[in-house]
Order: C-alpha cells, then structure tokens, then sequence
C-alpha cells in the first residue's frame, strides 16, 4: 500500500464510531396470527386475508405514517376548532379565520401554535349531505388525505403561518379554497399527541412490548412473565368493575410505579404529556389489536386456509365467490362495511369510552375495616371458605401454591385441558397464583388496590371477582395484607376463627 | 521533517492544558459546574484537584524534557549520544520520588475515605455504640434502597419509628413492616443533616449514583451497604445506575428530591395517606 493511502486511512479511522449508525428499515405493524390463517385466495377474489390487512393498514396506517381515524375512542392530540365569522373583518379572509377551539382542546392556556404547523380544513358539507361521514385524516408529512366516498367535501390540507390567541385570529400561507363559513371544522397539528406518543414508545416500552405492543419485542424472549400484549383490549391492573376496559389512570399508574415481582421497571420521571402521550399510543395499538382481532375472528369460521386447503377443486371456488359476494352484499348485516363499523362501535368506542366515565371506577360502599385481629380472622375465614375460595389458587399459606394449580385446567372456550398442570391467562401463558406472602403487589399497594383486585377480579387471569360484600372483602384485605408480615406466633389465635389447615410455612417470609 | 516532532510534542500537553483550564466554563467539569453539594463531596473534590495538580506538573514535567530532547536532537545533529548501561542513583530516585508521593496521597486522603465508608466514622447521629447501645441524636436510616432490573424501589421507615440502636436497625432491614412507606425512583431527603440510607439489590449488580452529591456506591448481592450524605442545598439531583446491570441499565434513572425538613416531614406525611388510600374517603370528599 504507497504511502498516500496509508495516510489516507487515518481520517477514515476517524469514522469508525460512526459504523452502523444511520437509518435502518422502517417499522412495521406485525400482522396476527389469525389473520395468517385466513384465506389467502386466488387471482379471481378470495383474498381474506389481505383484505384484513388492508383495511387495518388504511384506517390505522404504519408505524411511519399513523393515520388518525377520529371514530376511535382516543385524544389524537391538536386542536379542533371552529371558524367563527366576525361581523366586520379587519382581516385578509382569503387565508386568515378567527376561531373558536372546542373546549376540551383548548382551555384556559394559549395553545402553542407555531408557524409550519399541518392544519386541516373541513369546509361545511352542503346540507343535504349526510350528517354523517367518515373523518379520517393522516399525520406526519407528505401524506395524501383519505376520504370516504360520501358526499362530504374533501377536507383541505393548509400550513399555520401564525396565531394571535388575542384575537383568536388564525393566519394560514394559502389561501382557502372557498370563503370559509362560520362552522367550519379546522384541526391544527392533528395527531400531535399520536405521533409523540409513538416516539416515547418506540424509545421506551417497544423493545419489550414490540411495535405492535403484543408483547414480543426483541427483549421479550427473556422475561417472565411476558410482557402484556395489548391487542386483545384487556388490561390486568385496573380500577374499573369486571365488565370494563381499562381507565386511563391504569395505565397511567402501571407505567408510573412499574410493576413489582416483573420486568415492567417504573418510568416515573416522565413528564405528565409525555404520559399522556404514551398511554394514548398504547389505547391505540389495543384498538388496532382488537380490531383485527375481530375482523379476523369473523372471517376465519368460513374463510380460513384450512377450509380452503380441504375443499375440492368446486368447494375452493365456492368459497372465492363465496367470499366476494360477502364483501359485495347489500345485507346491512352482512356486509363488510357492517361488520368494520360494528366492531368499532360496539368493541371499541363504546366499551372504552365506557371505562373512563365515572361509573366504571369501583369505589367501596364502606371505608376500610379497621385491621384488628378479629377482622383478619374474619378475613382468613372467607380466604379458606366456600364463599371467596381464595385457597384454591393461592393455597392455605398464600404461597399461590393451591390445589388448582397441580389441576389441569381446560382451554379457555373448549372442552381441551392444557397439556401442562396450572393455571393459564387470557395470553395462552402458564401463571402462579400471587404469592402473597412476599408483600409485592403488581397492581398497586394501597388498601384500595388490593380491594380492587379482588372485587373485580384480574381481567385476562383465572382470578374472578369475588361475589362477597365490600365490608367482607375489606376484611379480606386486612388478612391478605397481614400475610407478609405473620410470624406463626402472632397468626395462631388469629386462626383459631378459620376451620381449614393452618398455614403451613408461616413465618417463613422472605425478605 | 525533524522539527515536525517537537513542535507536535510541544502543542499537544499545550493544547491539552488549554482544554483543562477551559473545561470549566464549557461545562465539561464536575457535574453542572457546580461544586460538590455535600461537605464530603467538597472534600472529594479537594482530594481531586490534589491529585490533579500532582499529575498535571508530573505531565508538564515530563513533556518538557521529551520536548527539550527532541529538540537538543533536531538542534545538534553532530553531537555524539550518551550509551549508558543504567544508573542505579537515578533508578533510585525515580522509585524513591513517586513511591512517596503514592504514599503521601494514600495517607493524606484516609480521613476522607473513612468518613465516606466506614461506618464508625459516620456522622454522630448515624451510628450508635455498639449492638445494643444508643444515644439521643440517633436517628438512624431514612431508607432502604432496593435496586433491581431496572428500578430503584425505596421503603421508607413510618415517621412514627423511633430507632434507638442498631439492633433495631438491623430487625428493620430484616423484616419490612406493615407500616413502611414505598416509593420507586424516587428518593426523599432532608437538607441539612446527615443522612443515611442501606443499599441491597435484588439481582444483578448495579451501582448508587448521585453526581452532584459525591456519592457512588455499588450495591452487591447479599449485601446491605450504608451511604450517608449531607445535601446543602434543597434540589432535585440526578440518581442513575453506574453499573452496567442489563440490557434496561439506561432506564435507572431517577431523583433525589433533598428537601427542608418541615417539606420532608410532609412528604411522608402525604406518602402514608395515599399508600393507605382506601378510596372510601377520596371518593366521598369529591
């Protein structure tokens, strides 16, 4: 090698801890395993499942390009307002409005509105359209706007060129296509808080929640117990009755105060947006996850590739036509429209805006038992009766080593039993009973978590909601929450109430 | 060509010199510019500049003469070279002068490093005499710090727990009880006085770490370690994990909030409220 390239080497040198930085592939939204079953069809029709996934991708996009889908129950983030026509304008109206935010979006404070923000524009649907139409936009740059064939104008995309709170006065740099008219929709910075909550996911929760949250990002192989797929909708840890989704507040607390005795450590530093923003994303991959969830599950009774792969060579195209006449029906109720917006009205919108309201949240009839002796023996009564049957699982020490646990248990919806003894969660994974002697209690400390738990049950576990009064289940808080700290001196009048076997390995708490 | 070394070695101690005295100002210095925030830390840094000063004239030194040679060789290329075997006064010198400065340090800085580790040399009110004995100013532990993948879990004694000796420290530490406080990441002291807390880990090891109060201590499985400090100023610092412990180390960041004492007292006070929360009364004073 002359000289010169020796020489030449040694800036390059200089570069090596630049090696492999740069971009890498884009992201992308793994597809469930449902869905892979479907139908895959052939070139005349049939293609189940890329119908799916196509739906899916356009109402929900990719990682690099979120489409905000404005009939799910999530807080996209931005600002909606609406234009409002002073009488005398001291303005150029062909490219400026003063506008009234909706309350929710905009309170006391001026919203921080900078020059470059994406904006969008609704012009008035003329007033024979349906009240009714499909609002659908897109975030982050250089997307095209999606619209639903209804009769509604198409929405416009402008660009902010300033904001005076003062005045309310919104100043674009184009011009409006038509004079605006006083109630016109305009969204300013639409999917802001989305699209923030993505980043904060991608730098935090995906490595193990993955990018699509169903728990297998690339850290997840290591961890038990595995980290919570999202998609089914279901939140272990909440605050809300059995039938209820999750509140915001939920996930909010787990996120800031971890779970202890799992991987899931605590982010409490979080700012409170970056909160915001973060259990936002997540309500939104569990909508998509649910989604396709559903639609996979109503197409794979008669469309699967299994059904496929049996038929002969006239049931294979029975099932094509089959399949496109479905898409094709005029049925209200058969149609793939209907059961797209079924599926998102009834298992999405409603059941999560359900959640939040203040019903959903289980506030006891009865303040906290005060924890007497006499009142964890009642407690250790109803543990080892037939009324809470808590020993089944949790055992007669609450080791979680209860007889249920040695049983094998059936399959969740059939009439199988696991190949393995124990007890399993909604996921398909094999779980213990809380130990409830070690003091670690995953959905919170406080007497008013642990009463939860046991009223509502943990959603997605073999853990059910206890049928006892509240006054009963304090009672039982009092005596769950006094295990850690029993040494068999101390627990033996207290069992002189229970009739079962007394704890075996009392006293023996670890540390 | 032979000009080109001695002008190389001569601008590169400069040029690392002039970074040294601009560290400061370009923030590249002690966490935030700021001195230490404990009177130990002060000490610490006393001990750093101590050292700093050493082997910055031994560095000066030294470059000077490489560079005097290099330039007496450049200079006077008839000059004949000095062949020498070795000098054994020299090897003893050269033994002999860094020997005693190792010396001087290791004896110089013992003070500081027995009141930052050993626990006899705690502040008063930190350790009491002995097992069973006690005095009036001791107070004990504030906390129990547990480390794990990846988190800091804290548990407070109740502000109702008197400790009066170690034993009782130790029985504490041994066995949690019904009426400790816990917080993650999130570590309360008071300002002022003298406090303590006992590091363990759950796992792994990991390390306690807080810049700007001086204090790292790596916390060891099967051990409990006390750390003490003096925070001067009410703040917020900094608290990470300095031991590579995993995959998630990067995620054990948290805080220490150094408080007056009335604000610590009633952070424990509004602690203990919402850890006994039993939604009954939340719910009905709304």
């Amino acid at each position: 090698m002359s000289r010169r390239a020796q020489l030449l080497l040694i800036p390059l040198l200089g570069l090596l801890p630049f090696a492999g930085c740069g971009s890498s592939e884009p992201a992308a939204f793994r597809v469930r395993e449902d869905v892979g079953k479907l139908m895959k069809g052939t070139k005349s029709g049939g293609k189940a499942r890329a119908k799916v996934e196509e739906t899916i991708e356009r109402f929900y996009g990719s990682p690099s390009e979120l489409r905000v889908w404005e009939r799910l129950p999530i807080d996209f983030g931005g600002y909606r307002g609406r234009v409002v026509v002073p009488e005398e304008p001291d303005y150029n109206t062909k490219s400026a409005v003063t506008i009234a935010w909706d309350a929710g979006d905009v309170g006391e404070e001026a919203p921080t509105i900078a020059a470059g923000t994406r904006a969008i524009y609704r012009p008035l649907a003329p007033a024979a359209a349906p009240a009714e139409s499909e609002e659908e936009t897109t975030t982050e740059e250089g997307n095209e706007v999606v619209s639903e064939p209804v009769a509604a104008p198409e929405p416009v995309e402008m660009t902010v060129a300033g904001y005076d709170h003062e005045k309310g006065l919104l100043v674009f740099e184009q011009a409006f296509p038509s004079p605006p008219a006083a109630g016109a929709e305009i969204l300013v910075d639409p999917g802001a808080k989305l699209v923030y909550g993505k980043h904060l996911y991608l730098e935090h929760c995906m490595h193990c929640h993955g990018v699509t949250g169903d728990g297998n990002g690339p850290t997840a192989r290591y961890l038990n117990p595995r980290p919570r797929d999202y998609r089914n909708g279901v939140f272990k840890f909440t605050s809300t009755g059995t039938p209820y989704k999750a509140h915001r507040h939920d996930l909010a607390l787990v996120v800031r105060n971890g779970i202890p005795g799992t991987y899931m450590p605590s982010f409490l530093l979080l700012e409170d947006d970056e909160m915001d923003a973060i259990v936002e994303y997540v309500r939104w991959l569990a909508c998509r996850g649910e989604q396709e969830k559903f639609l996979a599950d109503n197409l794979l009774g008669s469309f699967s590739q299994e059904a496929y792969d049996a038929a002969d060579k006239e049931g294979k195209q029975a099932l094509v036509e089959e399949f496109e006449a479905y898409l094709a029906s005029d049925d209200e109720f058969d149609s793939w429209t209907a059961i797209f917006k079924e599926s998102v009205d009834d298992q999405l919108v409603k059941k999560w805006n359900d959640a939040q309201a203040e019903a959903a949240v289980i506030v006891p009839d009865v303040p906290r038992v005060e924890s007497t002796p006499e009142s964890v023996a009642r407690g250790r009564a109803l543990y080892v009766g037939g009324k809470a049957k808590c020993v089944n699982c949790h055992g007669p020490g609450g080791k979680g080593d209860g007889q249920q646990t040695r049983d094998f248990q059936l399959v969740k919806g059939t009439t199988k039993t696991h190949p393995e003894p124990g007890l399993y969660d909604d996921w398909g994974n094999q779980i213990q009973p809380r130990n409830l002697t070690l003091g670690l209690y995953r959905g919170g400390r406080r007497p008013i978590d642990v009463f939860r738990r046991i009223k509502a049950g943990i959603k997605g576990t073999p853990m059910p909601a206890a049928a006892i009064s509240d006054a009963e289940i304090w009672d039982l808080v009092n005596y769950v929450m006094s295990l850690p700290y029993e040494t068999p001196a101390a627990s033996a009048p207290n069992d002189a109430a229970a009739t079962a076997a007394k704890p075996t390995a009392a006293g023996d708490t670890e540390s | 060509m032979k000009y080109f070394w001695v002008f190389f070695f001569a601008v590169f101690p400069l040029a690392v010199l002039g970074l040294c005295f601009a560290a400061p100002s370009m923030n590249w210095w002690f966490p935030y510019g700021n001195p230490a925030m404990t009177p130990l830390g002060q000490q610490i840094d006393g001990l750093f500049y101590l050292i700093l000063g050493i082997t910055g004239a031994t560095f000066v030194g030294t470059q000077i003469a490489l560079v005097y040679v290099l330039w007496r060789g450049a200079v006077d290329t008839e000059g004949k070279a000095h062949f020498s075997h070795g000098s054994h006064e020299l090897e003893v010198i050269w033994t002999i002068v860094p020997a005693g400065i190792l010396l001087f340090i290791a004896l110089y800085q013992m003070d500081v490093w027995a009141n930052y580790r050993i626990k006899a040399n705690f502040p008063s009110g930190l350790v009491a005499a002995g097992e069973e004995g006690g005095h009036a100013e001791f107070s004990g532990p504030i906390a129990e710090v547990t480390a794990r993948q990846f988190e800091w879990r804290i548990r407070y004694p109740s502000p109702d727990r008197v400790f009066h000796n170690e034993r009782e420290v130790r029985e504490w530490l041994r066995n949690p009880q019904p009426d400790d406080l816990h917080t993650v990441n999130d570590l309360h002291s008071p300002t002022q006085e003298p406090v303590m807390i006992y590091l363990r880990t759950e796992d792994v090891q990991h390390s306690f770490f807080v810049p700007e109060l001086r204090v790292k201590q790596d916390a060891v499985p099967g051990l409990v370690i006390p750390i003490w400090w003096q925070a001067l100023k009410p703040d917020e610092y900094e608290w990470t994990c300095t031991e590579l412990c995993g995959w998630g180390h990067y995620k054990m960041k948290a805080r220490v909030v150094a408080e007056p004492a009335e604000d610590y007292e009633a952070f424990l006070e509004s602690l203990r409220e919402s850890q006994f929360d039993d939604g009954f009364q939340t719910a009905s004073a709304e």
